[in-house]
């Protein structure tokens, strides 16, 4: 009696974390479906990704910005970004000297420069206030675009689950052959010089479709250096399309060094 | 009960098992050690091109760039960029820029705006003017191509740094400077029987030599903004100069005053000899990293020449070489971390670098000439020193792993004694 009052207490708790389980899962599951969505979307339409060091506000190119407001809800995925287009904020000046000249430097034009930096100064403060600005626009825009995009990934998730991937899934040793040649082909398109920097870690995930095609590209984890994630990104992209995959997968690429 | 319960959890299982598991690869090293870039011609009829030029020089001799062959590019520099355009060719950074001609107070100034694209995002991610006098067009050139490289790599270039060094006539020796390239070359003193290898203060802005006159050593500062010299030290017994202390008001020197040569701190305001060494046996050539905040110097105390470190303050000394028998003219990286020299090696000088706890001894040449007086640039990623394999002492430079070794002093002169300025 004791035993039976038991097992039936470890099966309650087994049915009870197992539901826990089950609807976490569903939830990360749609979760991630989600954001890659949006991170897709945004990846390819936000210059800012690709933000180098020392590369001040300033001088990264702010994201399109469309006027027209029904255009702020129908992005397509395909738009590349049109450079031309966008409003400049004005470069920064750099005067330069001899440190060793052999002629020497009108009081004049060291008081026009003075002015000149002054100016600058006012400008850049100017500029600052107009990023945050545009910061708040895009992130406004993303979020409407999530919004649009919500209800075609609600659909997208149940079509796929009424119609499996193709392809039956990979065995052990067709997914090492696979995996090793993915590896292969993306360090290839890997380049990166020897900068004197150690310990250099930068994971990149996407999905690869049966074709090999290579979507939902995300940085995992930073290397917290800006040029190394930017570089191992690259490999990437520049490797698509890889091979063609036995079925659909996932991979993630630990980019260490 | 219990089976119907297990039955249901399987159940659940089953139907939400919809996440795939992701697999994880490993790669642990690039398949290049250079990112392929283009550097259009900027657009300006004169200017546009030799700067240009000067850029690629100055990004391909760093080792970390690619440069794309130039008849493949699809765009010129008053084109807009497009990085479909790009794509195709695999390039991953585009540089462009535009030279105009601007007078500020009658004066004739050329203003280069440059361009840095990053082709896969399709973003500019470098936008500058430099404004400078018509007659530096080097120099603007060099600092453009120390932003390009601080901007993508995160690290300080040394394009706009500075070689002094040693030039020999029939009877006569000179001290010179030229851009760290070989370029623009300087003659700053007028010559005296003997002159040995030059130091920079650390702005840049002096160097500090010895010479001989009438069999006495001194030690002349000279200002090379307006070439006037101030005799800091001159007596009979050898002054040998060798690296500025951190803070420029010291250096360090090694004389021979007290019978066997020592080294001591040379107080360039007060004139005052504070020595670190005090022994029977040979210490010269010191060579200080800012850094480390510690001194690099050649010692014969266990009978033949060897590297040697000491404190700052000459208190912790030890022994760095224990491999070769003779082993000499020292100098420190600027962060400490290395250590190049020149050792005999098969019955040649040859370059060797060594870390500072003695250990992962390297050697860059093995050229049949004499190779000696390595000096680091300030970034440590290169060193110029003085070969023979000419058939004449001439000033040659390296990258830190030996590669790109190249002729930097002017052609068919004798060229000795090389120091990299700091800035």
């Amino acid at each position: 009696m004791k035993e039976n009052g038991l097992n039936i207490a470890v099966a309650v708790s087994l049915l009870f974390h197992s539901i826990i389980v089950i609807v976490f899962n569903i939830a990360i599951k749609r979760n991630v479906q989600y954001l890659d969505t949006v991170t897709y979307t945004v990846d390819i339409i936000t210059p800012s990704v690709m933000s180098y060091p020392k590369a001040k506000e300033s001088e990264i190119m702010p994201a399109p910005i469309v006027k027209e407001p029904e255009q702020k809800i129908i992005q397509p995925i395909e738009t590349k970004p049109e450079i031309k287009k966008i409003v400049q904020p004005k470069p920064e000046v750099e005067k330069i000297e001899d440190k060793i000249p052999f002629d020497a430097i009108s009081p004049s034009e060291r008081i026009s420069e003075l002015k000149e930096s002054l100016k600058r100064k006012n400008k850049r403060s100017a500029e600052l206030d107009e990023s945050t600005k545009i910061d708040k626009i895009q992130k406004i825009r993303s979020l409407a675009s999530i919004r649009t995009n919500k209800s075609a990934t609600e659909t997208d998730l149940i079509k796929q689950s009424d119609n499996p991937p193709s392809g039956a899934p990979m065995t052990a040793e067709q997914g090492d052959r696979y995996y090793e040649k993915v590896r292969d082909y993306v360090m290839g398109f890997w380049s990166y010089p020897d900068l004197g920097k150690k310990s250099m870690l930068t994971i990149i995930t996407f999905a690869v479709d049966i074709n090999g095609n290579i979507s939902k590209i995300k940085i995992e984890k930073s290397s917290g250096d800006s040029l190394y994630d930017a570089q191992a990104k690259q490999a990437v992209l520049k490797s698509n399309p890889l091979p063609k995959p036995p079925s659909e997968v996932e991979i993630g690429i630990r980019f260490g060094q | 009960m219990i089976k119907k319960i297990l039955a249901i959890i399987i159940a659940l299982i089953s139907i939400s098992s919809v996440v795939e598991a992701r697999v994880y690869i490993d790669i642990t090293s690039p398949g290049a050690r250079q990112i392929p870039i283009a550097v259009v011609d900027f657009e300006g009829a004169e200017y546009g091109k030799q700067i240009a030029d000067i850029i690629r020089s100055d990004l391909e001799y760093s080792g970390f760039f690619k440069l794309l062959e130039q008849s493949s590019y699809v765009e010129r520099s008053n084109e807009s960029f497009d990085a479909e355009n790009w794509r195709p060719l695999t390039v991953d950074l585009v540089i462009k820029g535009s030279v105009e001609v601007v007078y500020s107070n009658l004066e004739k100034l050329i203003k280069v705006n440059i361009s840095v694209f990053d082709v896969f995002s399709s973003t500019r991610i470098l936008n500058k003017n430099f404004i400078a006098k018509e007659n530096i067009l080097r120099l603007i050139s060099h600092k453009i191509s120390n932003a390009v490289y601080e901007n993508i790599t995160g690290l300080t270039g040394v394009f706009d740094t500075k070689i002094a060094f040693v030039v020999e006539d029939a009877n006569r020796k000179f001290i010179y400077i030229m851009d760290w390239d070989g370029e623009r070359v300087r003659r700053v003193t007028d010559g005296d029987n003997i002159v040995l290898r030059p130091h920079w203060s650390p702005d840049g802005l002096k160097l500090a030599y010895t010479f001989e006159r009438l069999k006495r050593w001194g030690i002349n500062l000279i200002d090379l903004r307006t070439l006037n010299s101030d005799t800091l030290l001159i007596s009979q017994s050898s002054n040998i100069v060798g690296d500025f202390m951190s803070n420029g008001e010291e250096l360090l020197i090694s004389s021979s005053k007290r019978g066997s040569s020592d080294i001591y701190k040379l107080n360039i305001a007060t004139r005052y000899l504070t020595p670190l060494t005090d022994s029977n046996n040979i210490e010269i050539s010191p060579s200080m990293s800012s850094v480390a905040k510690e001194i690099v110097y050649v010692s014969d105390q266990d009978s033949t020449p060897q590297i040697y470190i000491m404190g700052a303050d000459g208190n912790n000394k030890r022994r760095v070489t224990f491999s070769g028998t003779y082993n000499t003219s020292p100098n420190f990286s600027y962060s400490g971390e290395k250590i190049v020299f020149s050792s005999i090696i098969d019955g040649r000088h040859q370059i060797v670098t060594i870390n500072k706890d003695g250990t992962g001894m390297t050697q860059l040449t093995s050229n049949g000439g004499n190779n000696e007086e390595p000096f680091f640039s300030p970034d440590g990623r290169f060193i110029v020193f003085t070969s023979d394999r000419l058939g004449y002492k001439a000033l040659f430079i390296t990258r830190i792993d030996g590669s790109g070794q190249k002729v930097l002093s002017p052609n068919k002169v004798r060229a000795l004694g090389p120091s990299w300025s700091l800035k």
